[in-house]
């Protein structure tokens, strides 16, 4: 077995944030992508395809006691999962959660764990007849469709769909495939394009991320195999001749779902170039780049807040401009950057909400060379997934505003103590994980909502008593009330070996949608179009791979108003 | 530990040697004033003249994360490297000399804060060294050419030179100052020297901005300067952090500020805004906390920003707000006030308003109520800044400080005397133009029957291509291909049609150009002028030019490591290796080698060199928090072949494209070609298939691809002459 021919170049990776964004010959791209068109056509075909089953088939879980996310997939209908291996806290077996849809936690048995594999599979303890076993093949295409969701996910939040690609076809007796991006974290699911289950991912690295195909992962996971003597090797179909792919052609699919949104922006427009602007910092351009979209011809541009720099300059259309920070607002974390130019093209909105798994694009940063930004379609794509409310929670309760500095879990018996923040007055005072909480400031609490009321009448530095039940009958506790450590909702993750740069700001934000571009903080503020070439909104934060944040039109139009009425101080 | 008091200790007693040894080095001597040369030729004489003994000088510094870069600076083997290749002082390691001898050193002190640092060979000498400059005398324009081991040291090369010119001295750039040139570095020239055209060593090449014109280097009178404490082993300032840290699961840049904001919203829990945050979970960015907190606990040291103290309408200038006490406040101006000129030029908008404001200058504002004040502004507290987290690389590290100055150096004036060259090649180079009337290649005239060579990968998808000559475009045919050369022998008339009148044939050179030769591309306005920076050799394709490796332990485990990691955890392992075979992965940690603690890369690197072959060793791995023992028995290292694939050489290749790819374009095919003239001009893509000619305008080859940042590719006059016999035989055959 010669698996070394699997090593594809890393020329086409993200690795090191910036460096391998390639640049494209510009102009003569539209004419000679035939086949990548099509094979864009067929992902998109295929992502919207996908997304109608996502739920069904893709579950978001975590471990007890961990903020981790992750999704694990279906495999039969006795309640399978297929799973990412999440380490326990403190190497307890703490059991596996499935997160609903609907805002609740089911705790899942672990039938097997393969570390070194970084899988794991669980099962539901009832069966549910809403989820639906996903089909397992070893059909291998160009071009493949990775689930993801956020590292620390919202609840209800449904995954979204990333779109890869192989830069040539594997090897007849190859075990695995090496996917051209790495922005993926070990143990993630791979679909063919047809929606089957074809691999695994191996390993999160800054190089193309390996994933091991499910035949082998059968190989290895008796269990898994036991439950499914079907899927023996010689029943699965055998890998078809690939065609030859010309180098690049993984990044020319990408763009070209840009080229495609941003002629017909511009042909429903009437304009030319793209309403944007490239926003860097006299002193540092590679630090406090981003992009800005123009929105009144006479120099209005929004952009993304917190990621300026005191001394700016505005580029458009070769030029640079001497930009003023006119006015920003904290909730959105929108700034209206003004410029000394007339007769700019405007932004135009639309106020369309595709449909989840639908393509959609946006331009990017070449770190700093930037020059061609506007007429070298320089873009990543991804898919839609889902709106995401203001102030919707985390998995992680972030609503309080004192912490006991424990992690809780809600069972049939009451709360329990799942896990104790190292350091904190609470881990001094002698309280332990599997502690059953009792009463808390006197008040017998069964809910985590009442624990959350009592925390949120009090102030960081009151003392409370904690009574607990445990084997040798209740104990008291006297505990300090700290701060909650803040975990930027639903985000805020740089996943070790893993080169994305998220913003610094990734929450909190009004309703956004949440979509699979893999954007880096420097490729905030441009807007993001549909295939169509509607400009749906507005990119406000990198948040972590494979999942980017925009605002929409109704929250860029109100907050517009209010910048104009009134700048900041000068 | 052992080792490493020994290495301080042999540090101690090199110390006095080099120093005594470099008082007497030439350095000390005075010498003659920098040449300038005044015209191409002079500069090309100089460049030739010098080229050998630079290289010789140069050497590679090789540790197990990767490779940087050295010059020897005396007699007995004092090397000046940059302090990022050492990283601490002590190391011992090991160096390659341009005679391929390999030889163990130690390094001395590192000085983080200008990236300078030395390093001892530990033989006897004499080694080949070059005189160092202890005093900045430099200018900007002044010639340069930079040397080292780019990608690292590859098997048979010697270091490649490169020329540039000093575009910018005494510049911010991460470490305290810097000399910026267009002599073009890229990862593995680390440590490598900069040279003047007296051959002194003025810099150590330090850093990359991607543009490949920003290449910075440590100017050597900031080494001499803290040079005794160095050689004491003295160190300075802390190594820099390369991108965000690859261990911290919650990146949370302002933590500390967080923690600050929080102390400050519960002393200040009285106050509304304090209050109203308290009650609710919050996650502010650094501007709003900053505001805040320059609101409570306003820092007297922080930065000012002049404020007049009014808020305006976007559009208009219209006030909007006054704030209390403020300039404007006390000269009058109320809300709802439109201000109509600013020191007596009108105003209309707010935008050229506020561009004034900025200026923080005392001004004089007219309002359509007809008041005139004059306000001087009060400073107030600056926004503060807060960076977007970058990552950044090793060995070379591409710093983010500003591309200023790249263009102040123009070659224009110096090569002016060979616009009359430039003239007569306008019948010789024609540009190929697709349907859309885009060049997309050069083409070299090679006969006025309209015979013409070009680069045949950039061709082959374009249909209704044309040259352009005279104002006329004349549709090209394609006569035969040589695909090894990429070189294409192209027609630019139909058949039965006349050739293009008034096409002239290039004169050839059939003798290759030294290295240091100065040579010429022609551009549509001008010229590029570069030099060749090695001998001529094959260009193989990714992958197959072959590391120099060291020789010195054949023990093998089987393991490689990321050149950004500090502790060993593992980035890759070999299929087939000991490593492999016991089920060693990718993401392991090693935390234990044969029972003793595995500190870092180096010491494991160590370890693994004093076993032999065949020995089973005892590993202890952490793998997601759970820690295995694992049992490999070490081989010996597979030898690897010239000409056949190399993983590491691979990967290699693919960082210098992806880093090179960046700051600016390269060729799509710009590797594989059998045999081919290496050179340093900043060809692009449009330029392949136009001449690379000597100063006289003889061809001494047809440039054929902008392969990485530090190199472009020619096919030489001598293949070209073979290539075009072949292809003319082959159209002859075909018709």
């Amino acid at each position: 077995m010669n698996t070394r021919l699997l090593q594809l170049p890393r020329s086409l990776s993200l690795s090191l944030s910036l460096s391998l964004i390639l640049a494209l010959t510009p102009a003569s791209l539209l004419g000679q992508l035939n086949w990548s068109e099509r094979e864009e056509k067929a992902i998109a075909q295929s992502t919207l395809a996908f997304a109608q089953k996502l739920s069904q088939q893709i579950v978001i879980i975590g471990r007890t006691g961990l903020t981790t996310t992750r999704v694990a997939t279906v495999i039969d209908q006795e309640g399978h999962l297929l799973a990412p291996f999440i380490a326990s806290i403190d190497g307890q077996d703490a059991p596996y959660l499935l997160y609903r849809p609907d805002g609740s936690r089911v705790q899942l048995t672990t039938v097997a764990e393969k570390p070194k594999r970084f899988l794991a599979l669980l099962k539901l303890e009832e069966k549910d007849e809403s989820l639906i076993p996903t089909r397992i093949s070893k059909v291998v295409d160009h071009s493949v469709m990775i689930p993801t969701c956020a590292p620390i996910a919202s609840l209800g939040e449904t995954p979204s769909i990333s779109v890869d690609h192989l830069e040539f076809a594997p090897p007849e007796k190859a075990t695995a495939i090496r996917l051209d991006r790495s922005l993926y974290s070990p143990g993630s699911p791979v679909f063919d394009l047809s929606g089957s289950l074809i691999a695994v991912t191996l390993a999160s690295r800054r190089t193309n991320t390996p994933a091991l195909f499910i035949t082998r992962v059968l190989e290895e996971f008796a269990e898994l195999d036991a439950l499914l003597p079907e899927l023996s090797e010689s029943a699965l179909p055998k890998l078809p001749k690939a065609p030859k792919i010309e180098p690049n052609e993984a990044e020319k699919i990408r763009e070209s779902s840009l080229n495609e949104a941003r002629e017909r922006y511009l042909q429903s427009t009437q304009q030319n170039p793209l309403p944007c602007v490239h926003i860097f910092n006299e002193g540092a351009p590679s630090t406090h780049s981003v992009i800005g979209t123009i929105v009144r011809k006479d120099g209005m541009i929004l952009t993304k807040a917190s990621d300026l720099g005191p001394d700016l300059r505005v580029r458009f259309r070769s030029k640079n401009y001497r930009g003023i920070l006119l006015a920003s607002d904290e909730a959105s974390d929108l700034a209206l950057v003004g410029i000394d130019a007339t007769d700019l093209p405007v932004v135009r909105w639309s106020d369309e909400l595709p449909a989840p798994g639908s393509t959609l694009a946006a331009p990017i940063l070449l770190q700093e060379s930037t020059e061609d930004m506007l007429t070298k379609p320089s873009a990543r794509s991804g898919t839609f997934s889902h709106i995401l409310k203001a102030h919707t929670p985390t998995v992680h309760a972030t609503s309080q505003v004192t912490s006991l500095g424990l992690v809780t879990e809600q069972t049939e018996d009451g709360i329990t103590i799942a896990a104790i923040q190292k350091d904190s007055p609470a881990y001094e005072s002698g309280l332990s994980p599997g502690d059953l909480i009792e009463k808390i400031d006197g008040q017998k609490i069964t809910q985590r909502s009442e624990l959350t009321r009592i925390l949120n009448s009090h102030r960081v530095g009151d003392e409370l008593s904690v009574v607990t039940t445990s084997p040798n009958g209740p104990q008291e506790y006297s505990v300090t009330l700290i701060s909650p450590r803040l975990i930027p909702p639903a985000t805020g993750i740089i996943v070790p070996r893993v080169s994305m740069i998220p913003s610094v700001r990734r929450a909190p934000f009004p309703d956004v949608m949440v979509h699979s571009i893999p954007l880096n903080s420097w490729d905030c503020g441009s807007p993001l179009f549909d295939s169509q070439g509607r400009a749906l909104g507005l990119n406000i934060a990198a948040a972590s791979p494979n999942r980017s944040l925009a605002l929409r039109p109704a929250t860029l139009r109100k907050v517009l108003e209010k910048l104009l009425r009134k700048t900041r101080a000068f | 530990m052992k080792s490493l008091l020994t290495s301080a200790l042999s540090l101690l007693l090199l110390a006095p040697l080099s120093a005594q040894n470099t008082e007497n080095a030439p350095a000390a001597q005075e010498a003659p004033s920098t040449p300038a040369p005044q015209s191409p030729q002079e500069l090309d004489k100089l460049v030739q003249a010098l080229s050998p003994d630079l290289v010789k000088a140069t050497i590679a510094v090789m540790l197990d994360g990767g490779s940087g870069s050295g010059v020897i600076v005396s007699p007995d083997g004092l090397v000046i490297t940059a302090a990022h290749v050492t990283s601490e002082a002590g190391k011992e390691m090991t160096v390659l000399l341009s005679d391929g001898r390999e030889l163990p050193a130690t390094s001395l002190g590192v000085d983080h804060e200008t990236d300078g640092a030395l390093l001892q060979i530990n033989a006897p000498g004499p080694f080949p060294f070059r005189p160092y400059m202890k005093t900045a005398d430099y200018r900007i324009g002044d010639w340069v050419i930079a040397t080292g081991h780019p990608g690292g040291p590859v098997l048979g090369r010697p270091s490649p030179v490169r020329l540039g010119r000093i575009s910018e001295a005494g510049t911010k750039s991460g470490f305290s100052d810097a000399i910026t040139t267009t002599a073009m570095v890229i990862s593995g020239d680390s440590g490598g020297p900069l040279y003047n055209l007296k051959g002194e060593v003025i810099g150590i090449n330090s850093n990359i901005n991607v543009s490949w014109n920003v290449n910075r280097h440590v100017p050597l009178p900031s080494i001499v300067a803290r040079w005794e404490a160095l050689l004491k082993g003295e160190s300075f300032g802390r190594a820099q952090q390369n991108g965000p840290d690859p261990n911290s699961i919650f990146d949370e840049p302002y933590a500390e500020m967080r923690e600050r904001f929080e102390e400050a919203l519960e002393k200040h829990a009285t106050q509304a805004a304090a209050a109203e945050l308290l009650a609710r979970p919050r996650l502010l960015d650094p501007h709003h906390m900053q505001a805040l907190l320059n609101e409570w606990e306003p820092d007297p040291e922080a930065e000012k920003a002049p404020q007049y103290g009014f808020t305006l309408e976007a559009n208009t200038p219209r006030i909007v707000s006054i704030i209390p006490g403020s300039p404007a406040a006390l000269a009058g101006l109320s809300e709802g006030d439109l201000i109509t000129s600013v020191n007596e030029e009108i105003i209309i908008r707010t935008i050229p308003l506020t561009l004034k404001l900025r200026s923080g200058e005392e001004l004089t504002l007219s309002t359509d109520s007809g008041k005139s004040v004059t306000l001087k502004p009060a400073q107030v507290i600056a926004r503060k800044h807060f960076p977007q987290p970058v990552a950044g690389l090793v060995n070379m590290m591409v710093s983010d400080a500003p591309e200023t100055g790249t263009n102040a150096i123009s070659n224009e004036e110096f090569l002016s005397s060979l616009q009359g060259l430039r003239e007569s090649l306008t019948r010789s180079v024609l540009p190929l133009k697709n349907q859309k009337g885009e060049t997309i290649v050069s083409a070299t005239v090679i006969h006025e029957i309209g015979q013409l060579l070009t680069k045949a990968s950039e061709i082959k998808d374009s249909e209704g291509l044309v040259a352009s000559f005279d104002g006329e475009d004349y549709p090209v045919e394609v006569m035969a291909i040589d695909e090894q050369f990429d070189i294409a022998l192209i027609r630019i008339s139909a058949p039965g049609l006349l050739p293009a009148p008034g096409l002239l044939p290039v004169s050839w050179e059939p003798r290759e150009p030294k290295v240091g030769q100065l040579l010429l591309t022609p551009t549509p306005r001008g010229f590029l002028s570069g030099v060749i920076t090695q001998p001529s050799r094959s260009a193989p394709k990714k992958g197959y030019e072959l590391n120099h490796r060291s020789e010195q332990s054949n023990t093998y485990l089987g393991v490689s490591f990321s050149p950004e990691a500090v502790d060993p955890v593992i980035e890759k392992v070999e299929i087939g290796s000991p490593a492999d075979k016991v089920g060693l992965l990718e993401g392991d940690q090693i935390l234990e080698f044969e029972k003793s603690k595995v500190e870092n890369l180096e010491a494991l690197s160590a370890q693994i060199a004093k076993r032999s072959p065949g020995e089973k060793v005892t590993l202890l791995v952490k793998r997601n928090d759970e820690e295995i023992i694992l049992e490999p028995i070490l081989d010996l290292r597979p030898r690897t072949l010239s000409g056949t694939f190399d993983q590491d050489a691979s990967r290699r290749d693919g960082a210098l494209s992806s880093l090179s790819a960046n700051g600016g374009e390269l060729s799509q095919r710009r590797a594989g070609f059998p045999h081919a003239l290496y050179h340093d001009q900043a060809i692009n893509p449009r330029l392949t298939g136009a001449p690379l000619l000597d100063l006289k305008g003889k061809v001494v080859g047809i440039n054929i691809a902008r392969a990485l940042r530090h190199r472009s590719l020619a096919i030489s006059t001598e293949r070209i002459d073979r290539i075009v016999a072949q292809l003319r035989q082959a159209a002859r055959e075909r018709n």
